[in-house]
């Protein structure tokens, strides 16, 4: 459905000697230096896929995602949706896609949040009939019906949000771009963003290419993801994977009354019990699950037994961490 | 043209939804009118003859009152409206729109204009009543004449604005760009003094510009004032200089989007 092949996007910046005397200097002599937001990207995205974006701030995340919408020209590389270009293919690439910057909102904002989904129906030459289904759908399944009226100016971060999802709905896109959507959002806007989008994504197969530095977005919306580091792609995958080929702990907690010492059993792992819980820490690559579960039988008359998978975040803290070790060793 | 009515009555919304602002930016121009009126007074009271430059009193206080309700019908907003949405970002938003930049763009300024044009209708017609004694009223046919070179005018006029708008994409300094416009605007096209008045070379450079044929022209005709050239070549050349906008549109256009930058994250 997408194909990003070998993409790079290359800005040029205008460096400035600090203080008045860079100023002037700067007004006789400019010196440009080239940036490069992405560096030879390539993916793919398939029919009804959600696919995170993952990346620190300045990764290219933004810069990517409009070059797949065709606003920007890649420097080098190809970008095909449906086999065609997105720069070249015009106003019916522009009606088969949503886009959402979470902090650039699409609604005219002086106006009632109502008339900017009018305006949408005339604007993308929709049928009367499926634009207010379109329309009953968004108003029920985000709660904006007490908005609508209100001129997006006036709306809060988190309503304001929700209109401009619920916006980009109206027309029925087939492919879903979100820049962080859920960006300074309360947990309630949050969790109903994200129930809707998962929604929008599993009922109605709409691809999804979601960027957001809230991890819990992408757990909750992506069973894929790619990750980005200084414009370059360095994981492309699923997101179990990406847990398990970067978290190599796990956390097992039991409760129960305790028969043997456990430490005696798994002598390389951390134990900790206060109470009637114990804790165990133990490296994946020295202990298999099944050495762990027979362990565990043998020490505890366990009542209740939980094991913790690694959280995404800080799947995502170890990978940044371990690159920028790697870039700071290569400069 | 549905897409263009509906972004013109997005604009014309946008454009009541501030009273306070609206209130200003349409009648604070009168000062201006007003000025001009004095000023004039002024030049022809210190006349021994009665015409200046071969123009009556009565026929230069008519040109300034239809002058100002030609000119004042857009304000520089635009290139405002576009520098800040650059500055911002939110230029995205129209990027992203299945509609042609150039609709955007005419659609808000259409939309601006309409409920100037209405005010300034209404301030050219108390013009008249209060000063028609001093005023030589035009003639219908006149007016019939006046229309299509009226709308011709405006349309020539919304490009420049537009073409101004866009430059707003290779400099922040959309003030600059703005006053360039408004200066060769002002004086060329006759606002501030009409072009008749001009010195021969002045004149012939003036002609050969778009300015005159956005106001002094269509301004002249419904005076009865004489043509540089014939009425249907003045058709010809408004239509000649907005196929040459339209092209200098998509040359500009052509190369923001090859080189686009978008502000922010």
């Amino acid at each position: 459905m997408i194909e990003v092949s070998n993409v790079s996007k290359v800005y040029r910046r205008n460096i400035k000697d600090p203080g008045l005397k860079g100023a002037v200097k700067n007004l006789f002599h400019s010196v440009w230096v080239e940036q490069v937001a992405v560096d030879h990207a390539s993916f793919h995205m398939s029919e009804g896929q959600a696919l995170a974006c993952i990346g620190e701030n300045g990764a290219g995340k933004s810069t990517l995602i409009k070059m797949m919408i065709g606003i920007l020209t890649p420097t080098e590389g190809e970008i095909k949706v449906n086999g065609k270009n997105p720069r070249l293919s015009g106003h019916d690439y522009l009606r088969s896609i949503g886009v959402v910057f979470g902090q650039k909102s699409n609604l005219w904002t002086d106006i009632p949040v109502i008339e900017s989904y009018n305006a949408i129906c005339t604007l993308y030459k929709l049928d009367k009939a499926n634009f207010q289904r379109n329309l009953d759908m968004v108003v029920e399944l985000l709660d904006l019906s007490m908005i609508l009226a209100t001129p997006a100016r006036k709306l809060s971060l988190g309503q304001r949000m929700k209109a401009d999802i619920g916006l980009v709905f109206l027309h029925n896109p087939k492919i879903l771009f979100l820049d962080e959507p859920t960006i300074g959002l309360d947990i309630n806007v949050k969790h109903t963003i994200r129930t809707f989008l998962r929604q929008m994504n599993q009922e109605q197969g709409i691809n999804i290419f979601l960027t957001s530095h809230d991890l819990d977005d992408i757990d909750e919306i992506c069973k894929d993801a790619i990750v980005i580091s200084k414009g370059k792609i360095i994981y492309d995958g699923t997101l179990d994977h990406l847990k398990h080929s970067y978290v190599k702990q796990k956390v097992v907690k039991v409760i129960g009354r305790i028969k043997n010492d456990v430490r005696l059993l798994l002598p390389e792992a951390s134990v900790n019990t206060e109470g009637m819980t114990t804790t165990i820490n133990y490296e994946i690559e020295k202990y298999s699950s099944e050495q762990i579960i027979h362990a565990i039988s043998s020490a505890f008359m366990i009542e209740d037994i939980t094991i913790q998978e690694p959280g995404i975040d800080e799947v995502i803290s170890k990978i940044f961490l371990k690159e920028s070790i790697i870039y700071e060793n290569s400069i | 043209m549905r897409t263009l009515f509906k972004l013109t009555a997005i604009s014309i919304q946008r454009s009541l939804y501030y009273k306070t602002s609206l209130i200003l930016n349409l009648f604070t121009p009168v000062v201006v009118l007003a000025g001009q009126y004095m000023f004039w007074e002024a030049m022809y009271a210190q006349q021994t003859g009665l015409s200046i430059g071969g123009i009556l009193k009565e026929e230069q206080f008519t040109y300034i009152l239809l002058a100002f309700g030609v000119n004042n019908i857009l304000s520089w907003s635009s290139e405002n409206t576009l520098a800040r949405e650059i500055q911002n970002g939110t230029v995205v938003s129209r990027c992203i729109r299945p509609v042609s930049f150039l609709t955007q763009s005419c659609s808000e300024m259409i939309g601006a204009l309409i409920p100037q044009c209405i005010v300034n209708f209404g301030i050219v017609m108390a013009g008249i009543i209060l000063f028609g004694n001093h005023l030589t009223p035009p003639g219908l046919h006149a007016v019939l004449y006046f229309i299509p070179c009226f709308l011709l005018a405006v349309l020539l006029r919304i490009m420049l604005i537009h073409i101004f708008s866009l430059l707003c994409f290779f400099t922040t300094g959309y003030l600059g760009l703005s006053w360039i416009r408004i200066a060769l605007f002002e004086f060329f096209s006759g606002a501030v003094i009409p072009v008749l008045m001009f010195p021969d070379l002045l004149k012939r450079i003036t002609y050969m510009t778009p300015f005159p044929y956005m106001l002094q022209i269509p301004v002249g005709l419904l005076l009865g004032q004489e043509l540089p050239v014939s009425l249907p070549v003045v058709y010809i050349i408004q239509l000649s200089w907005l196929l040459g906008f339209y092209l200098l549109h998509v040359i500009i256009y052509g190369s923001i989007r090859k080189n686009l930058i978008i502000a922010g994250g």
